[in-house]
């Protein structure tokens, strides 16, 4: 294991995050609040060790190896966490280092689930930082699933390898950097084009700039205690609406609108299937919502849509306090958690494509049931799949079912009662952030124990890092074998 | 498809299943109950219409494939269940055919769960025929063959069963007549020995004769309201607590120990796995009841160890108000319902094997990170898992997943809230029949709508039957007119 490697590169990484600190330092500076020397002295701190760790690397071009890939990915997520969690610490924000790391966590997972109970009160250079850490987050993801593991959903986890596509893009740029960068400008032009809506639609700039860089990464961090539910603006909440369901949409499919100038490639099964999800779900909670509130259609309508799309896509703002909600669409969201966005995009869950595979796996085992000579493959969008994929994503499936098992009797150990237990894990594992009950939509995860907070960091990462990417640390060979791996 | 075969082995079934009626019918004639009618009765119209089908059937060909044993299996469920609930519809002790219904498949499926609310008033005739219908569906696949195939080799008829995917019953089967009868055999043996020593404990005759039943058969309905509370004996509960994970356990393994006179078929990873399992989790209940619910330290080692294994063998007898347990125990209980017991016992669940089956492969898959082109190969005992198994146990958790969350939905809608819908969905899906928060008179299962009821009841089917059979005949290639199969 080339430890120097892997370090050199998380080394440059780190150079590039004290860089983007130095923008909440900078705003800081301006409005002299008093987290100003909490951003220098995080942002030195990042910096000098990025420095020395970028210098460990030899001049020599080395060949990086799949499992120095692995290391960096999770390196990478884990080293921004750790020094994210600064500012909020130096700056009093939090009581304790742990509360400021699961803060930074939440950040960059793009979950949004919060421990601070004021958020109004904090200066605007940390809420500055919030959203960022979410906006990276977010970028950070779709780099990764696109470029770095196109396959993770589909096959093999293998890094750089763009050339072996996964089933739902084809060769779409020849080099990679040209691929990142389309990403970035399509990245960006959501961003720039929400702060504008929402500006535009009464949202002081400051609060459209934060939360935009919160919906594009699918994340949920707001400037405000109550999230959105503090504006109490239809038009609002129907922009959000539009522009969290385009951030759940796979970028693939994004960059091959942009290249080939049409919007025939939105004509995809997954996210086809995806906005009917959508649709339905909608459909179903307004039907739970109306007996209690028949005399304001306009409530159900809305905060169905709204609460459908936040929590599918894994966003996590929220509209209403759907605490008070009748049990069966409150059952209804917490699936919906499970589920997930479109592959290739910032959301979390198990993702759609993942779901459409398995039921179509199903449904062909049927049939081979009855027919056992026949030889059936399962296609996605035209396109056949092999075994070893399906096995992956059923392992995936099952690996994620359990992970959610055994943290909820975590959490249920640190007293929360079983549906919040369960609520809390689905909520950090897919990447949503509010949960029921204790961690609802109107409260925070302050009040969960350290021990907890500990747990439910690692679930973000684990949900956001799909699994395989850190449990592969768990097997002995990846640390001491041998070959050319 | 070969009809008069069909006619001529369900009704065969039919007329077996009458034949079963006559006990509860002798009782009641013997005690001079007054449902006596209602047994006659039940046995006739279950017995005429048996006995016409198999001379209708007599001069069948033994020509049967696929779907003929799709039929027979789906319909001897579908049969046992319509015609086991007659005795109670036309006693009157319940008020509608649904709720009969619930409680004949509730039983045929050993599942357990009641909709009676004064259960020790009934007639004994009727306590006996409940119990009875447990200790039949516990060895329902035995019954199944034993009464199908009389003269001929079962190995044809287990090579289109090994055809259905996913049904664990059909690897562990024996394949020869007299092991069936062995099987057998041990399985009356242990219910025997279970009564005797009920009885010998202080239970009259006629409870413990009942509870042996219901407990061999992992089944679990009582003849008392209070369920096993009602005796409050140490020595009862401990018996109690032996033949329930026994009968978790697979007894082909028992009696190849007996066979070979000695212990190493026991040496089994499920079956090690499984026992593990109940210590670990009823240790970690005891203390959790211990801590948190400030229990003597021996009442809440008696508390726990019952529970789990009462729910890990998914029995479902009850010894405690679990409605009561902190949350962390709580979960541990809900979550044992979905893992089961072992394969080829009478329980219900998912089956340890499939979730060891599960781990390895997950195990495996990791590797794939490391070495993506790597081939290996997973083994249970020596025994090589080949694809296919694995592929089916892996759509087999997908499928029991989607289902239950499908089903918790469902009841939520029916008026429970998330987590006691998804404990009676568990339950019922699992066969394990205490889900719900009460027993005896504040039983919540008696007040659910009747939609609620009968999604249960088909919950409890699909469980048993492990999903495949029922589905298959969902599938549209099955009606479909083939010449050749």
């Amino acid at each position: 294991m080339n430890f120097t490697l892997v370090l050199g590169i998380l080394g440059r990484m780190l150079l590039g995050y004290a860089a983007v600190m130095a923008v909440p330092f900078m705003l800081a500076v301006f409005c002299q609040d008093n987290s100003q020397i909490a951003f220098l002295l995080s942002l030195t701190f990042t910096a000098v060790l990025g420095v020395l760790l970028s210098r460990l690397r030899h001049s020599v071009p080395e060949r990086m190896r799949i499992r120095e890939s692995f290391l960096i990915v999770a390196g990478a997520w884990v080293f921004m966490s750790l020094l994210g969690a600064f500012p909020f610490w130096l700056a009093g924000a939090v009581p304790s280092y742990v509360d400021a790391l699961f803060e930074a966590v939440s950040g960059l997972t793009t979950t949004g689930s919060s421990v601070i109970n004021n958020v109004e009160g904090l200066p605007l250079s940390l809420l500055l930082w919030r959203s960022l850490t979410q906006w990276l987050g977010g970028i950070g993801i779709i780099v990764l699933f696109i470029i770095l593991l196109p396959n993770t959903g589909f096959g093999a986890v293998q890094l750089f390898n763009a050339e072996v596509s996964g089933p739902l893009s084809k060769r779409t740029m020849p080099r990679i950097r040209d691929t990142a960068l389309t990403i970035g400008r399509i990245y960006l032009l959501l961003t720039a084009s929400l702060i504008a809506f929402l500006w535009f639609a009464g949202m002081s700039f400051f609060d459209a700039v934060n939360h935009a860089l919160s919906t594009v990464a699918t994340g949920g961090f707001s400037t405000k205690n109550n999230s959105i539910m503090y504006y109490d603006s239809i038009a609002l909440e129907l922009i959000l609406v539009l522009f969290i369901i385009i951030s759940g949409g796979n970028y693939r499919i994004y960059l091959e609108v942009w290249k080939n100038r049409s919007l025939k490639p939105l004509k995809n099964g997954e996210f086809i299937t995806y906005l009917l999800i959508i649709l339905f779900s909608t459909l179903f909670i307004m039907g739970g919502l109306w007996l209690k509130h028949s005399n304001h259609p306009e409530y159900v309508l809305r905060h169905a849509l709204f609460q459908v799309v936040s929590m599918v896509t894994g966003t996590g703002f929220v509209s209403t306090d759907y605490e008070v909600w009748p049990p069966f669409t409150k059952m209804l969201l917490f699936v919906l958690m499970f589920v997930g966005g479109c592959a290739g995009s910032t959301t979390g869950g198990m993702k759609v494509s993942r779901l459409m595979l398995l039921t179509k796996h199903t449904w062909s085992m049927l049939t081979r049931g009855l027919h056992p000579r026949a030889i059936s493959s399962i296609k996605m969008d035209g396109r056949a799949i092999e075994a070893p994929a399906v096995k992956m994503v059923s392992i995936f499936f099952f690996l994620y079912i359990i992970i959610f098992a055994l943290a909820s009797l975590l959490l249920a150990a640190t007293g929360l009662q079983p549906f919040e237990a369960m609520g809390s894990v689905a909520a950090s594992l897919s990447n949503v952030g509010p949960g029921f009950g204790k961690v609802g939509p109107m409260t925070t995860y302050a009040s969960i124990t350290a021990w907890g907070k500990c747990v439910l960091s690692l679930c973000m990462l684990l949900g956001r890092l799909e699994l395989f990417t850190l449990l592969i640390f768990l097997r002995p060979d990846f640390w001491r074998g041998k070959g050319n791996w | 498809m070969n009809i008069p075969m069909i006619f001529s082995l369900l009704g065969r079934l039919l007329a077996v299943y009458a034949a079963f009626m006559c006990f509860p019918l002798s009782l009641a004639l013997a005690l001079g109950e007054e449902c006596k009618a209602a047994f006659f009765f039940a046995a006739l119209i279950t017995g005429l219409p048996g006995l016409l089908l198999w001379h209708k059937g007599k001069d069948a060909d033994i020509k049967f494939s696929l779907r003929e044993v799709l039929v027979v299996v789906g319909g001897f469920w579908i049969i046992t269940a319509l015609f086991g609930a007659l005795p109670y519809y036309l006693a009157h002790i319940v008020p509608t055919y649904i709720d009969a219904l619930f409680e004949s498949v509730s039983g045929i499926t050993t599942t357990g769960a009641t909709v009676l609310t004064n259960i020790e008033v009934l007639p004994y005739s009727i306590l006996f025929w409940r119990s009875l219908t447990n200790w039949l569906g516990g060895i329902s696949t035995l019954v199944l063959f034993l009464v199908l195939l009389p003269k001929s080799g079962l190995g044809s008829v287990l090579h289109y069963n090994a055809e259905i995917p996913g049904s664990s019953a059909d690897r562990f089967m024996p394949k020869h007549r007299d092991s069936v009868i062995a099987l057998f055999l041990v399985y009356l043996v242990i219910s025997i020995g279970c009564t005797l020593l009920l009885w010998g404990a202080g239970m009259s005759f006629f409870d413990a004769l009942n509870h042996a039943m219901a407990t061999v058969s992992t089944g679990g309905f009582s003849t008392k309201n209070a369920n096993i509370m009602y005796f409050n004996s140490i020595t009862i509960e401990l018996i109690i607590t032996f033949f329930m994970i026994l009968a978790g356990t697979n007894l082909a393994l028992v009696l190849l120990a007996w066979q070979r006179k000695n212990l190493k078929p026991l040496q089994n990873t499920e079956l090690l796995i499984y026992l593990l399992l109940i210590f670990v989790a009823a240790v970690i209940s005891s203390l959790n009841l211990f801590f948190i619910k400030g229990e003597p330290l021996l009442l809440a080692l008696r508390h726990g160890l019952f529970q789990v294994a009462s729910f890990a063998s998914t029995t479902g007898f009850v010894f405690t108000d679990y409605a009561l347990w902190p949350s962390l125990g709580s979960l541990i209980l809900l979550l044992l319902m979905f893992v089961g017991g072992c394969a080829g016992s009478t329980a219900g669940g998912i089956k340890v094997s499939r979730l060891i089956m599960l781990g390895k492969t997950a195990w495996t898959e990791l590797r794939k990170g490391i070495h993506p082109k790597a081939v290996s190969s997973i083994k249970l005992d020596d025994k090589l898992l080949d694809e296919d198994s694995l592929n089916r146990v892996g759509i087999f958790f997908f499928i029991y997943i989607v289902v239950f969350a499908a089903g918790s939905i469902l009841m939520t809608g029916f008026g429970l809230e998330p987590f006691e819908a998804m404990r009676a969905v568990a339950a019922a899906l699992g066969n394990v029949g205490s889900g719900f928060s009460s027993v005896g008179p504040g039983n919540i299962l008696a007040s659910i709508s009747l939609l609620g009821k009968l999604v249960l009841a088909i919950c409890m089917l699909f469980g048993r039957l492990e999903f495949f059979s029922l589905l298959l005949l969902l599938h549209p290639d099955f009606w479909q007119r083939r010449k050749v199969w």
